[in-house]
């Protein structure tokens, strides 16, 4: 039976495309078949880390979605990202056609969809794992994404706009029955006692920590290079993202 | 018997030596004087020298290692023994300004009483703070030397406590008495941050003269240095505050969490046919998953 993970947060730019491709390849690496769809069609963005370039797709989750192909066609194997043997990885894109990306927009689409997509692409690809990068916020779109989910990675920046938004989140999730819920501390400020915000963000949201990332210039450079817990596995960041991956892969 | 007279050849000999000496000793005189006069200048151009080169050599880099100095203790050390060690100060007081408008004896030091409290030693300052403002009148409290400094914003010398009339040194005279300590020269330099705002005082005791290790007034040179190493050291304290003040808020006040509004927004989503038909099926497919694995 595949398990199911999704990554979301409430708001953008808290580096939930970044932390999907690194747990993905370290679930890849671990030697399970995995799948990652990018599901957020508006702003797509999780093809950069596993170097997919547009000349390479030909279709998109929106293809799917408007029934001009079946899902695993829009499925690119991007195993070749991991750089060393492992199990396969595909990827499924978003269009960033500007096109392709305001036709979704004006049209919206039936979630429903999604649904009998991620279960094609388990059966298809005989996957062990599904990644879904979600789209930021709560939407009918995020809310099946969680809903499906074995386990939830809420990822927040330590800020009273993410505290807010993440405890609406937290509430939905635990009202869908979600099994597994992890919560991501990112772009934490090396000042800050990351013991003590570990502590307080727990006792708040009642769900455990599994991760707290620190802002810094040396981590945002890596990180827009790519897939930073497998280049640089001897950073802090990196330990950190590897300690959400083992609590994904615990059967 | 008769007074021998001198021929006068003679006579022309003894008033040719007279004026010759004469002549020696202004020429002595007047070299003396001119070589003290150079002497002087030289000490001068020399001091003039020292200080330029103590600007550039001790007051900047020390300014420059305040702002890198992350623990809050240590910058407050780190300020008053530089600035005593700059000034060849025998002691020296860290005073900050509170919420309260008092100003609170952070650190103090004294080098011929071995004594260090606050800053980074294990001993805590234990005085009384100094009120800015008459607790009962609410007039500002221009007594003491280092509350004046704080209130003018501007920095301020006394050569002598002892034949000072404008401040009460009733204090320091106790410690005095009760140290066997005699203070002489005080230079109080205000602590200002880049809006102007005075958030300490600097207070150093005692300077010393390098030759002799004297006791001497605190030197206007002086002084100006010491002003310039107060903006510095005002600079890298306002900067550390800010930081700090800005981690607190994101640790302590950020976390706060608005029940009512979440509660509200949670409901308005949980209400939704979407949303009910979604919690539906995603517990008809865990009970379907439950049985298939059990």
């Amino acid at each position: 039976m595949a398990k199911i993970v999704s990554i979301h947060s409430y708001r953008g730019g808290t580096g939930k495309s970044n932390l999907t491709a690194n747990l993905a390849s370290l679930a890849a690496l671990a030697g399970k078949r995995v799948a990652v769809v990018d599901t957020d069609v508006q702003s797509p963005g999780i093809h950069m880390p596993f170097g997919l370039g547009e000349d390479r797709v030909e279709f998109a989750l929106n293809h799917f979605i408007w029934g001009e192909c079946p899902i695993e066609k829009a499925a690119y194997d991007v195993s070749a990202a991991l750089g060393r043997p492992g199990g396969p990885i595909y990827l499924v894109p978003s269009s960033i056609k500007i096109s392709d990306i305001g036709r979704i927009l004006k049209e919206g689409y039936d979630v429903r969809l999604l649904n009998d997509g991620f279960q094609a692409l388990i059966e298809k690809l005989n996957l062990d794992f599904l990644f879904i990068d979600t789209h930021p916020g709560v939407n009918e779109e995020t809310l099946l994404s969680i809903a499906i989910s074995d386990t939830l990675v809420l990822i927040l920046r330590p800020d009273q706009q993410d505290f807010q938004g993440t405890a609406v989140t937290v509430e939905l999730a635990k009202k869908l029955d979600v099994p597994q819920m992890l919560l991501v501390i990112n772009k934490a400020l090396p000042s800050m006692n990351f013991d003590e915000l570990r502590a307080k963000v727990e006792k708040i949201y009642n769900v455990p920590v599994a991760a707290v990332l620190p802002l810094t210039t040396e981590l945002v450079q890596l990180a827009s290079s790519g897939l930073i817990s497998l280049v640089h596995p001897e950073l802090e960041a990196s330990r950190e993202i590897g300690k959400v991956s083992e609590k994904i892969l615990a059967p | 018997m008769p007074i021998p007279t001198l021929s006068p050849v003679w006579n022309f000999y003894w008033a040719y030596g007279i004026c010759a000496s004469l002549l020696g000793v202004i020429g002595l005189y007047v070299g003396q004087k001119t070589r003290t006069r150079t002497m002087q200048l030289l000490r001068q151009v020399e001091r003039e020298k020292t200080r330029a080169d103590k600007f550039a050599n001790f007051v900047i880099p020390i300014g420059l290692s305040l702002t890198a100095e992350t623990n809050l203790n240590q910058l407050l050390e780190k300020i008053l023994l530089e600035a005593k060690a700059l000034s060849l100060a025998d002691g020296g007081t860290l005073y900050l300004v509170t919420p309260e408008k008092t100003l609170r004896f952070v650190m103090i030091v004294n080098d011929s009483l071995k004594i260090a409290m606050g800053g980074t030693s294990i001993k805590e300052v234990s005085l009384p703070p100094l009120n800015l403002y008459d607790a009962d009148t609410g007039a500002p409290n221009h007594k003491n030397i280092a509350t004046s400094c704080a209130l003018g914003a501007k920095s301020m010398s006394v050569d002598d406590v002892y034949t000072e009339k404008g401040f009460d040194f009733s204090g320091a005279k106790a410690f005095d008495q009760r140290m066997n300590y005699r203070t002489i020269s005080v230079l109080c330099v205000p602590l200002k941050d880049a809006q102007q705002k005075v958030i300490g005082v600097l207070q150093l005791i005692n300077a010393q003269d390098p030759d002799t290790s004297r006791v001497v007034a605190f030197a206007p040179q002086l002084r100006q240095m010491m002003e310039l190493l107060g903006l510095l050291a005002a600079a890298a304290l306002g900067s550390y505050l800010r930081i700090k003040t800005l981690t607190d808020q994101i640790v302590d006040l950020k976390i706060q969490i608005d029940e009512a509004k979440k509660e509200r927004q949670v409901t308005e989503i949980t209400e939704s046919d979407y949303f009910k038909g979604l919690q539906t099926r995603a517990r008809e497919m865990r009970a379907k998953v439950k049985g298939q694995n059990s």
